[in-house]
């Protein structure tokens, strides 16, 4: 997997082998690999040296892995963006991988608590994660005083919604699954049972091995490579703003810091601040997100964050459609986490890879018609490390 | 037109329930299920919710026997035949569905190859027009192929609304084809898994079934072992479609649906595959619930512990393919001149040239013969394999080393035009594992 996503994406962009060579002699690019737990999944660490198994072309270049969780993706972004904004590369590979099937799910659910507090909120307990975002489902029905009732069928809707998107999406995991508003409200059920609190195997995302890959390049490079190629420079997205923000670890020290904010999880709202900032743009310029929906609660809580609806408001946007994939402004319209699946330390890049798509046209049997800004928020752990990018042409 | 009533007969075999689950899940439709008893279609509703997981279908699924057909028949806008394969059985049903007359429904057959204009001769003139084959693969959950089939009296304009609603809500792969033996996947299928088994019996010496199915493994692109898959689809249904190909095809590849004697020996012991005390393979269990996999000695006639299978390419192939070198794995198998590369070799170049020799014969679309593979039995299709192997040019002369038929297609601009459009549209590297 790891070799073919990267020759897959050179052959895509049409980099051939004597580029990466020279590139690779003159120290002008470098590797990111963003995976939370290889070591624990499949006995390999040390992911960044993998490269040179692949050829030995690749001998001698920086390639490192960067883990923050299920947003080990998004750092290895963070990481590439940053060494070529210092001017130290041209060209920065940057891929998401995590190989999850290779153990039980029970096993894989104690691997994944290593992203909380293992110690107060992880160990001994079974499926930490779905009971943590149980909580934060607890905490949004106490703090915007909802009805239960319509809460749970909004959490159902959003099941529902990412599975119907997914089945437009021929990468997406559970493209063949049923999955239906009335099935997603039939909670506690046999085939839908409690997995955290009131959440249920429907609003949950999916355990899954995958890998996605990006290309970051520097102006100077991305010049050239228009020219050489007679592309039209300005059809090559770009990205045009960032945020990156690191909460307290711990889920309930994140809830006590924000008890008097009407913002349940204000870290995260601040990295989707500053990345509209930075781009000089808001939310009506937006034509798509791809957020984070680990689970129903945590897409949820993102509605008001990246601008749908005030913060206590967002039943009224999922009952207006909003997030639907033929709305104004869909939200995770190639499934998000639920519908394509959740490689935790490939879901970064993937979703910088579903923005890319997106506005460069080139999303096929799930594209957002006329889509020229995407943003994307990507998580780690119970919201701790936070990355928000805007990428658009 | 709408499909808001759906009767499926023979609801209780393996197919027939999962056939009800997609259309009353995918399809929302309600289903009439038809079994002989009550208790039978009862027990077909609960596995029919099984099988697709969810309890939202329950009210969709109404249990039915053949005193309620008549009237399930009049109210359908579908009727799903699902019952044994024979035409006996099969004939017997259409002059039931034909007594009541019901202008507006769709009526298919989930057959595996029979012939289609003869059943549809049960018919009148209404019922034929809107008759076809609609033929679903195990388990519709992973194989999503349908076949199509129209009948010489088919109505081109219900053949375009069922492919639609196939395609678009069941979510199935739908492939048109002609009403020929076994139809296009089955055809191509069982001639490699029956060729399996007669180089099983070949070998006999040296391994048989499990020599055999290590060699035709997953890094040679398919999901199970071809001998495994026996097992799974049951020795008495492989038999009877071994059987209708050998007598009614007439080709080069003929032979290679001779039934091999051992597979006749475990029929006639009832040892028919997963469904029975075992087939091919068999896990036995003991006092302490330790599970351990036998597989069946043609030799000995018993069933033994798996013998060693230390085969070096075989070795070689699965590392590459672990590390997604596939063209190094198919370079190295293509240079190795050892007796289990050759079989290797043989048997993927019958794969593709019996595949596209069906071009025309059974369908005028060569991606069709591609999708049809990958989507009704989980392989990779023979156009990876032409890449794998070199290209064309490359396989027409080694089939010609081979002494085996080069299709007509194989040398045509259209063939060459397919093929570099291949690589969009086929990724055949999903369907290798190691």
């Amino acid at each position: 997997m790891f070799r073919e996503v990267i020759q897959d994406a050179l052959i895509s962009l049409n980099i051939d082998e004597s580029e990466i060579i020279n590139l690779v002699k003159n120290q002008r690019i470098a590797f990111f690999i963003g995976n939370f737990a290889g070591e624990r999944y499949v006995d390999q660490g040390h992911l960044g040296a993998l490269i040179t198994d692949l050829d030995p072309i690749y001998n001698g270049v920086a390639s490192f892995r960067y883990e923050a969780a299920c947003a080990s993706g998004s750092v290895a972004i963070d990481a590439a963006r940053t060494k070529i904004s210092a001017g130290e590369i041209d060209l920065a590979i940057v891929v998401g991988i995590e190989i999850m099937k290779s153990l039980s799910s029970d096993l894989g659910s104690k691997v994944l608590g290593l992203a909380a507090d293992f110690e107060s909120e992880a160990k001994d307990i079974i499926y930490p994660f779905p009971k943590l975002f149980g909580q934060l489902a607890n905490i949004i029905l106490k703090r915007y005083k909802l009805d239960e009732r319509l809460f749970l069928d909004n959490l159902a809707e959003i099941s529902n919604t990412n599975y119907s998107n997914a089945k437009n999406n021929p990468l997406a995991q559970t493209r063949l699954w049923y999955m239906s508003k009335s099935h997603a409200v039939n909670r506690y059920d046999k085939f839908n049972p409690s997995i955290g609190g009131k959440l249920c195997v429907s609003d949950c995302s999916q355990i899954t091995d995958g890998a996605a890959v990006v290309v970051l390049a520097s102006e100077k490079y991305t010049k050239e490579y228009a020219r050489k190629r007679s592309i039209k420079l300005s059809s090559i997205p770009f990205m045009k703003g960032y945020g990156v923000r690191v909460g307290p670890l711990k889920f309930s020290d994140k809830i006590t810091q924000s008890s008097s904010l009407k913002t349940i999880l204000p870290w995260t709202k601040k990295a989707i601040d500053d990345a509209y900032q930075m781009a000089k743009l808001n939310f009506k310029d937006i034509d798509l997100f791809e957020t984070h929906d680990c689970f129903t609660s945590s897409e949820y809580v993102a509605i008001s964050m990246l601008g749908y609806c005030k913060p206590g408001e967002e039943h009224l946007a999922i009952g207006k459609g909003e997030i639907k994939f033929n709305a104004k402004k869909p939200l995770n319209p190639s499934g998000g986490l639920i519908g394509v699946g959740h490689p935790v330390g490939a879901s970064g890049v993937r979703m910088m890879l579903d923005l890319y798509k997106q506005v460069a046209n080139k999303a096929t049997t799930y594209q957002v018609e006329g889509a020229k800004n995407a943003m994307m928020l990507n998580i780690g752990g119970t919201a701790t490390s936070n990355f928000s990018f805007i990428i658009g042409v | 037109m709408k499909v808001n009533t759906v009767t499926v007969i023979g609801a209780n075999g393996k197919m027939g329930l999962q056939i009800s689950a997609l259309f009353a899940a995918f399809g929302g439709a309600k289903v009439y299920m038809v079994s002989r008893t009550k208790q039978k279609s009862l027990d077909a509703v609960d596995k029919a919710i099984s099988s697709i997981r969810s309890s939202a279908i329950k009210n969709n699924l109404i249990s039915a026997t053949y005193d309620d057909l008549p009237e399930c028949l009049k109210i359908s806008d579908w009727v799903i035949e699902s019952v044994q394969e024979s035409y006996e059985a099969k004939e017997s049903i259409n002059r039931i569905i034909s007594r009541t007359r019901n202008n507006n429904r769709i009526i298919t057959t989930n057959t595996s190859g029979l012939s289609l204009n003869r059943l549809a001769e049960q018919f009148n003139i209404n019922d034929r027009k809107k008759y076809f084959g609609a033929h679903f693969f195990n388990p519709p959950s992973k194989m999503t192929l349908c076949e199509l089939i129209p009948s010489s009296y088919s109505d081109f304009r219900t053949q375009k609304f069922i492919k639609e609603y196939l395609t678009k809500i069941l979510l199935r792969t739908v492939v048109e084809v002609k009403d020929k033996p076994a139809f296009l996947a089955n055809r191509i299928g069982f001639m490699i898994i029956n060729k399996a088994a007669q180089y099983a019996e070949k070998y006999k010496r040296k391994g048989g079934i499990l020599y055999i199915d290590t060699l035709l493994g997953k890094f040679t692109g398919r999901s199970i072992p071809p001998l495994a898959t026996v097992d799974f689809i049951g020795l008495d249904v492989h038999k009877a479609i071994v059987t209708n190909l050998a007598k009614n095809t007439n080709d080069y590849f003929n032979s290679n649906f001779e039934l091999p004697k051992f597979l006749e020996k475990l029929i006639k012991k009832k040892h028919l595959g997963n469904k029975s005390l075992g087939g091919l393979y068999k896990t036995v269990t003991d006092s302490n619930g330790f599970k351990t996999r036998l597989v069946y000695d043609i030799d000995s006639g018993e069933y033994k512990l798996f013998p060693n299978q230390d085969i070096p390419i075989v070795n070689l192939m699965r590392s590459m393919i672990h590390n997604g070198e596939y063209e190094k794995a198919y370079t190295l198998l293509m240079e190795d001149n050892c007796n289990e590369s050759n079989i290797i070799i043989e048997f993927l170049l019958a794969y593709i040239s019996y595949s596209y020799s069906l071009y025309n014969e059974v369908t005028n679309n060569l991606y069709e013969i591609d999708r049809s593979m990958i989507s009704g039995y989980g392989w990779a299709p023979p156009v990876e394999f032409i890449r794998l192997f070199g290209g064309p040019s490359k396989v027409i002369t080694l089939l010609h080393k081979a002494n085996m038929p080069v299709p007509i297609v194989l040398k045509t601009n259209r063939f060459s035009e397919y093929y570099n459009s291949a690589n969009d549209l086929v990724d055949g590297r999903p369907y290798f594992k190691s």
